[in-house]
């Protein structure tokens, strides 16, 4: 599924209109993304919960043999709730 | 990054961000994650723009071993979530650190030293320096040798030179002196170059061994030493020819002056017998005294001249001898000390250069991390300002809507209260029509009181609203028009 079509079927369910809706997931995404940077977390109960974690600079080796400094960086991660792995029937590990 | 927003907070923002109520944006968040959660189901991916896309994985059944038990279990086919961010999201929240680029690295960097240096930026050479104390230990030890080398010989460089000054002198010419001095001068320079050669230093001990030895002697004529000292260098400096040997060049070095010295200065009268005695002269020293005696009276007289002559000069050597020596021993330890520091630059030259290098890049490094914590310190308070300012903007269009919406209801509340018959002292006020639905056979207000508001409170309010006086007495099929209520507060 693709943009286009989450954005049809929640106008569908919502009753908005389609501008509307784009608008409103746009905000949505616009407003997590601030929210992740600035607190580094989002928890969804029903989902899930985004995260923002560090990566630690590290040493690793290019398949020719040459060594390359991995520079820090701030990745985002997800992990899906209990609800929703019971959903999706991922055994918990 | 302790506080974790949760979907009211989110839900609250992005009311502000919209200018939406608030509780349909919670609506539509809730039905937002509902979708993907079903979409995720059904197609196995859903695609966000600007968040990321989710996928369902299915993993295939495996086999794992317990390993504190070491027990053999079967992991089950199961789907696992995947979550990978869209390239924007992944860029905005790894801005602090987007000036870091991954940098290849040379292979002559040990990496522990970095990770030290890392942890103890203070003790940058400390631990380098430990690391390569063994090599440049021996880069130290070469040298000592030849130091110590060049010290031997030259300090016995001097005392040769000494000793064939000395004899030069007897022969009583300065120039030869000079030239003694300046073959002695080139004897050590070139023990220098060649970073101490024991056969070298040997030699010049050997020939001042048989020198002193000679000198101390008392013998008459001390011309006999003269010649003496000569055949007595010679087989060394011979025998040091036949080695294959660098200290080739010594011999060569003085043997010309020593052979020139009594060739040229010595009398004419004693040519003679110094050729004579020199073919014979290697045997030993009680022939050439025995020699020395057969020579004529006159020339014995000359040489007793020559004798006093020579004391004197003898006297006057040492002093400048003794002088010599006392310059020229700073000099050469100046000269060996030069060489040292020279050596050690070069040896240990490019571990240095490696060093500096390293240093350069871990400060290069820190620079640039400071310089991106700066940055993004900067752009932080900078977008924290226009979010504020946004915000503010935000909250004061909301609250003027909010008042209008307010005031606005308020009125047509008010219309509506005066438009439809309230209940006196009830909880609650008719505020409109819900619906309308028919009195059947079968039904009661109770029933519908119950199926519509889910209590059976709010027959009196029904009754009100359609004008019934006895709620008993509802007439057949009677159209009922449910109100819409709200609580009086």
């Amino acid at each position: 599924m693709n943009n286009k079509q989450l954005i049809s079927e929640m106008s569908r369910r919502s009753g908005l209109s389609v501008a509307d809706t784009q608008t409103m997931i746009n905000g949505l995404v616009a407003e997590m993304t601030e929210v992740l940077v600035s607190d580094g977390a989002v928890t969804i109960k029903q989902f899930g919960s985004f995260e923002v974690k560090k990566k630690m600079e590290r040493v690793c080796q290019t398949p020719s043999g040459q060594k390359v400094l991995v520079p820090p960086r701030l990745v985002l991660s997800f992990k899906p709730s209990p609800v929703m792995r019971e959903r999706i029937g991922e055994e918990e590990l | 990054m302790g506080n974790r927003a949760s979907l009211s907070e989110l839900t609250e923002a992005l009311a502000s961000r919209c200018a939406a109520g608030k509780k349909q944006t919670e609506q539509f968040v809730h039905l937002f994650f509902d979708v993907v959660a079903d979409n995720l189901l059904k197609d196995k991916i859903v695609k966000v723009r600007g968040l990321g896309t989710f996928k369902l994985v299915n993993v295939d059944e495996r086999e794992s071993v317990n390993i504190s038990t070491g027990e053999r279990i079967v992991i089950p086919a199961h789907s696992k979530f995947t979550f990978t961010p869209d390239p924007v999201i992944r860029d905005e929240i790894n801005k602090p650190f987007a000036d870091f680029e991954a940098t290849p690295l040379n292979d002559d960097i040990n990496l522990d030293e970095i990770n030290a240096i890392g942890d103890e930026p203070d003790n940058i050479d400390t631990p380098e320096q430990g690391a390569e104390m063994p090599d440049e230990m021996k880069g130290i030890e070469a040298p000592a040798p030849v130091l110590s080398g060049i010290h031997s010989v030259g300090g016995r460089a001097v005392e040769a030179e000494a000793e064939e000054q000395k004899t030069v002198a007897i022969g009583g010419a300065p120039e030869t002196g000079d030239e003694g001095r300046g073959t002695a001068v080139s004897l050590s320079s070139s023990d220098i170059e060649e970073a101490s050669d024991t056969d070298v230093s040997e030699t010049p001990e050997e020939a001042d061994d048989e020198d002193n030895s000679d000198v101390e002697e008392e013998t008459e004529g001390r011309t006999a030493d003269i010649v003496e000292t000569e055949p007595a260098a010679k087989p060394s400096a011979s025998s040091d020819l036949s080695q294959p040997s660098d200290s080739s060049e010594f011999p060569k070095a003085t043997d010309p002056s020593d052979t020139a010295a009594p060739a040229e200065h010595l009398e004419p009268g004693e040519l003679p017998t110094d050729s004579e005695v020199k073919p014979t002269a290697t045997a030993d020293r009680t022939n050439h005294v025995g020699e020395a005696t057969e020579v004529d009276d006159a020339v014995l007289v000359k040489r007793a001249s020559v004798v006093e002559h020579a004391d004197i000069v003898h006297n006057a050597t040492i002093m400048s001898e003794r002088k010599s020596r006392w310059w020229v021993m700073p000099l050469l330890l100046m000269c060996a000390l030069l060489l040292f520091s020279l050596g050690y630059y070069l040896g240990g030259g490019d571990r240095l250069h490696i060093k500096s290098l390293a240093s350069d890049l871990i400060v290069k490094a820190k620079q640039k991390s400071s310089k991106a914590d700066k940055k993004a310190a900067i752009t932080k308070e900078d977008s924290i300002k226009a979010e504020e300012a946004k915000q503010r903007a935000d909250r004061e269009a909301a609250e003027k809507a909010e008042r209008e919406a307010k005031e606005r209801e308020a009125r047509e509340l008010e219309e509506a209260i005066a438009r439809y018959p309230q209940v006196k002292d009830g909880k609650f006020l008719i505020i409109g029509s819900i619906g309308t639905d028919t009195m059947r056979v079968g039904r009661t207000l109770l029933n519908i009181s119950r199926k519509y508001y889910g209590t059976t409170d709010y027959v009196e309010y029904i009754c009100i609203m359609n004008g019934i006086n006895n709620p008993d007495i509802v007439p057949k099929n009677a159209v009922l028009n449910l109100p819409k209520l709200r609580h009086k507060e």
